[in-house]
C-alpha cells in the first residue's frame, strides 16, 4: 500500500476523534455516511449518480475504493436476510445494468406506491388502517403525494350472513315500507345491495374522516412498493440499526409477469 | 469579565499591529506597508516604517487586506483576471466595515459584534439579537472588525480560498469609503465565485437571525455548461472505452455478477479488506450508466441553477438549510440553560420559531430506549425544553448531513429534506447527565419573494425550517 495511501487513512480517523463528540465514535459516522437515509439517497444509489453524499465520503475515506453500479445496487439489498434466492438476484441486477437497456428509477415514476400502516382513532378506539399512497405530477412542474386506497378491516361491511333476509320482490307494492327494517338489519346490510356492490373502502375511509368519526392518530410503518421496472416487484422497507447496511434497503425482490404484476396491484395494494 | 477586557485588549493590540495595508506572500512572508497602486498584475506599495517603494507581481501574492477591511485574493484569480486588477489608494479617514465579520474555515459568514476572543473560542453578539453566541476559533478562519483591522486564524493559505469564495457576501458588510480607494475589481474574471456577485438573496422576514448570513452567489452559468458539456464528452469517451473493454460474453458477465445468498456484498469491503489492497493504476471509477434523464415534474438539482424566475442554487439552498438548523442548535442550547435570563430564553423562542416556515411545524422526540414517539408543535416543543432539568444543554449536528433534492409542491414552494443526527448532551453540576445521537429528517421549505431593487422586480427566495421527524435506531 502507498504510504500516502497509510497517512490519509491515519489522519482521517485522527482527525475524526479529535472533531467527533465522545458519543459519535467514527463508527457511527461511518454507518450515517453509507445508510441509506432517504428514498431519494435509495433512487440515487440505484441509478449510480454522481456527486452524492457517499461517493464523497468515500473519495474522501477510502480513494483507493472503486463503486460501479453492480456494486451500489449490491448494497441497497438488506444484507441481514439470508433466504435471498441469489439466481434472481443476479438476474435482477443484470436486467437494470444492461449495457444496451439499463432499468432505472425516478421519483416521478408512475408504478411505486408507498404502502402507510398508520394508527387511528375511530369512534374513540385504537384502529389500524393502511394507505396507499402516489406521486401525482401537477401542473407547472409540481407534484404532490396522494392517497389512492386504502385497506382497512373496521371499515369493512359485514359479509353475508342470513341470505334469506331480503326486500320481497313486492316491496313496491307497499312504496318500500320494508326499507325501514332493512336498514336497520346491520347484519345483513349486504343483502340489501346488488350483487356486485364492491365494498369501496377509500370511499368509507372519506366519508369517515370527514364526518370526525376517524382521527389520525401517527404513522406505524411504512413500505415502498416499486412495480416500475419491467417483470419485477422489489419492496423498500427501513431498517434502523446500527450498521453500514441500514435506512431505506430492498426487502423483498419478486419476479413477475405482467398478470401477476396486475394481481399484485389488486390483492397487496388494493388498486384496481 | 477580566479575563474578558484583557482578551479584547489583546486583540486591539495585537491587531493594531495590522493596522496597515498588509500583503500575504505565497512563500508565507507577511509584509505591512501602504498599498499605493495596482495595475498591470504589478502591486506598487510602501513600506511601513522605511518606506521605501517596492513592486511587487502579483502572481507572487496570495492576498492583500486594505485598511478599511477589504481584501483582494490573487491566489483565487485567473491570469486574467490579474491582468483586470486596478486600484488606487486615496486619502481618507474611517473605514467600510458596518459589522465585524466572522468568516468560518466551511466558508459561512457571521456578522454582528465581537465581545471577546477567549482561549479557543469567540464569543459575538449576532446582528439584530441580544443573545450572545461563541464559536471555536479551530472553526474560523478570519475576523474583520469593525476598525478595518482583520485577524487571521489559521495558515494565510488556508484562508485565500475561504476568503475568495465568500467575498460576495462580505461585499455586503464592507461598505464604499469615499475617496479612499478605488479598486475595481468588477472586471475580474475569478477562478472562482469571487465576483460574482450580482444580487444577493435575501431572507423574507427582518427579524430572522439568519438573515445576517447571506450566501454565495451561484457560479456562472457558462462556466457551468461548459463544464456539463466537458463532463458529458468525457463521460461517452469513457463509455465507449468501457464497452470496448467490457464487451465479454455473456457467461462470464453472469459470472461477474454472481451474487452468493450468505454474502451479499456491500457497497465497499470492510476497512481491513482495503488497507490489504495495492494500489491499482486504474483507481478512477469510469461510469457507464448514469442517471436518466428527470420526467416532466420540477426537481431542483446540483445541475439545475435557475427555475421560475428564481435563481436556485442547490449548494446555496443546501448552505442555507444546514445554517438554519446550525442556529436552532443554539437557539436550543441558550433556552435550556439555566443560567439563560426567563427573558432572554422566550426571546430566544421567538427567534428560534422565525426559523420555521410557520408555527404548526411539528417536531417529533423519542427518548434513548424506547420507541414511543412524541409529537409537538414548534412553539411548545421549546418551551418544554426550556423547563428541562439540566443546568446546561449543547445540541450539535455531525458533520455528514443528506439533503434530498427540491420538489415543487402545488403551492410553488419548493421542498427538501435534511438527514442529519443531532448530538443531545444535558449538564447537570458540570457532568453529562444525559446524552444520546438521533436522526433528524429535517423538512426543508423553499419559497421564493420578489423585492424591488433600484425600481426593477427580482425574485428571491429563502429557506425555512418545517417538519422534524426523528428516526429511531433499534
Amino acid at each position: 500500500m502507498k504510504l500516502e495511501t497509510v497517512l490519509i487513512t491515519i489522519i482521517f480517523f485522527i482527525s475524526t476523534r479529535v472533531f467527533s463528540q465522545n458519543i459519535f465514535s467514527d463508527h457511527h459516522e461511518e454507518n450515517f455516511a453509507f445508510e441509506v437515509k432517504q428514498i431519494d439517497e435509495f433512487i440515487e444509489r440505484f441509478n449510480n449518480r454522481e456527486n452524492t453524499l457517499l461517493r464523497e465520503y468515500i473519495k474522501t475515506n477510502y480513494p483507493e475504493a472503486k463503486i460501479d453500479r453492480t456494486s451500489l445496487i449490491k448494497g441497497l439489498f438488506n444484507q441481514a436476510d439470508t433466504t435471498w434466492d441469489a439466481v434472481q438476484l443476479n438476474q435482477f441486477i443484470e436486467k437494470v445494468t444492461n449495457f444496451s437497456s439499463p432499468a432505472f428509477l425516478s421519483f416521478y415514476d408512475k408504478d411505486w406506491y408507498a404502502e402507510v400502516d398508520c394508527q387511528f382513532i375511530y369512534h374513540g378506539e385504537d384502529e389500524e388502517a393502511t394507505l396507499i399512497l402516489l406521486v401525482q405530477p401537477e401542473k407547472d412542474g409540481a407534484s404532490k403525494w396522494v392517497i389512492t386506497s386504502a385497506k382497512a378491516d373496521f371499515l369493512r361491511l359485514p359479509g353475508y350472513q342470513d341470505s334469506t333476509k331480503s326486500l320481497n320482490p313486492i316491496s313496491h307494492a307497499t312504496d318500500f315500507m320494508g326499507l325501514d327494517k332493512a336498514l336497520s338489519d346491520q347484519e345483513n346490510l349486504l343483502n340489501y345491495f346488488r350483487r356486485d356492490f364492491k365494498n369501496d373502502l377509500l370511499t368509507a375511509f372519506i366519508y369517515e374522516v370527514k364526518n370526525g368519526s376517524l382521527k389520525f392518530k401517527q404513522v406505524n410503518n411504512i413500505i415502498y412498493h416499486f412495480l416500475q421496472i419491467d417483470g419485477w416487484i422489489l419492496t423498500i422497507e427501513q431498517f434502523a440499526r446500527n450498521s453500514r447496511n441500514s435506512g431505506w434497503l430492498i426487502s423483498s425482490l419478486v419476479k413477475v409477469s405482467e398478470e401477476e404484476k396486475r394481481m399484485y396491484k389488486k390483492s397487496v395494494l388494493n388498486i384496481e | 469579565m477580566k479575563r474578558q477586557i484583557f482578551c479584547l485588549s489583546a486583540i486591539l493590540v495585537c491587531a493594531s499591529a495590522l493596522a496597515q495595508d498588509v500583503l500575504y506572500l505565497k512563500d508565507g512572508n507577511k509584509i505591512s506597508c501602504d498599498v499605493a497602486k495596482i495595475a498591470g498584475k504589478k502591486l506598487e506599495y510602501k513600506m511601513t516604517g522605511s518606506g521605501e517603494q517596492t513592486t511587487a507581481d502579483l502572481s507572487q501574492l496570495l492576498m492583500t487586506f486594505f485598511k478599511n477591511g477589504d481584501y483582494l485574493v490573487f491566489s483565487e484569480m485567473s491570469d486574467d483576471g490579474l491582468n483586470n486588477v486596478t486600484y488606487k489608494a486615496k486619502e481618507a479617514s474611517g473605514t467600510g466595515v458596518t459589522q465585524d465579520i466572522i468568516i468560518s474555515k466551511d466558508e459561512k459568514v457571521f456578522v454582528g459584534k465581537v465581545n471577546a476572543v477567549e482561549t479557543g473560542q469567540i464569543k459575538y453578539t449576532p446582528k439584530g439579537s441580544i443573545l450572545a453566541m461563541s464559536k471555536s476559533t479551530a472553526d474560523v478562519a478570519v475576523i474583520i472588525f469593525t476598525s478595518g483591522k482583520h485577524q487571521l486564524f489559521t495558515s494565510p493559505a488556508e484562508a485565500a480560498p475561504v476568503l475568495s469564495a465568500v467575498k460576495s457576501r462580505v461585499n455586503s458588510y464592507i461598505a464604499p469609503i469615499e475617496g479612499k480607494s478605488e479598486t475595481e475589481v468588477s472586471e475580474v474574471t475569478p477562478k472562482k465565485e469571487q465576483t460574482t456577485a450580482k444580487k444577493e438573496n435575501e431572507p423574507v422576514k427582518e427579524k430572522d437571525v439568519a438573515k445576517e448570513k447571506k450566501e454565495i452567489k451561484p457560479e456562472k452559468k457558462e462556466e457551468v455548461v461548459k463544464e456539463s458539456v466537458k463532463e458529458e464528452k468525457t463521460k461517452k469517451e469513457k463509455e465507449a472505452e468501457e464497452k470496448a473493454k467490457t464487451e465479454k460474453p455473456k457467461e462470464e458477465l453472469a459470472e461477474e455478477v454472481q451474487v452468493k445468498k450468505e454474502t451479499i456484498e456491500e457497497v465497499i469491503p470492510a476497512k481491513e479488506e482495503i488497507k490489504k489492497e495495492e494500489p491499482k493504476a486504474e483507481t478512477k471509477e469510469t461510469v457507464i450508466q448514469t442517471e436518466p434523464e428527470e420526467k416532466k415534474p420540477t426537481v431542483i438539482k446540483e445541475e439545475e441553477k435557475e427555475f421560475a424566475g428564481l435563481d436556485i442554487d442547490f449548494e446555496m439552498f443546501k448552505r442555507k438549510s444546514l445554517q438554519k438548523v446550525e442556529d436552532l442548535g443554539a437557539y436550543i442550547s441558550i433556552i435550556a440553560d439555566k443560567n439563560t435570563e426567563w427573558q432572554e430564553s422566550n426571546k430566544a423562542i421567538d427567534l428560534a420559531c422565525t426559523l420555521f416556515v410557520n408555527e404548526e411545524a411539528n417536531v417529533e422526540v423519542s427518548s434513548k430506549g424506547s420507541p414511543e414517539k412524541t409529537k409537538y408543535k414548534i412553539r411548545p416543543y421549546l418551551n418544554r425544553i426550556k423547563l428541562l432539568k439540566y443546568d446546561r444543554v449543547e445540541v450539535s449536528w455531525t458533520n455528514i448531513s443528506y439533503v434530498s433534492d427540491l420538489r415543487k409542491g402545488v403551492d410553488g414552494n419548493y421542498y427538501g429534506v435534511i438527514t442529519l443526527q443531532q448530538v443531545f448532551t444535558g449538564f447537570i453540576e458540570g457532568k453529562v447527565a444525559y446524552t444520546d445521537v438521533t436522526k433528524k429528517n429535517i423538512e426543508v421549505v423553499l419559497k421564493g419573494y420578489e423585492k424591488l431593487v433600484e425600481g426593477k422586480t427580482i425574485g428571491l427566495w429563502d429557506v425555512f425550517l418545517s417538519d422534524i421527524g426523528v428516526v429511531v435506531t433499534s
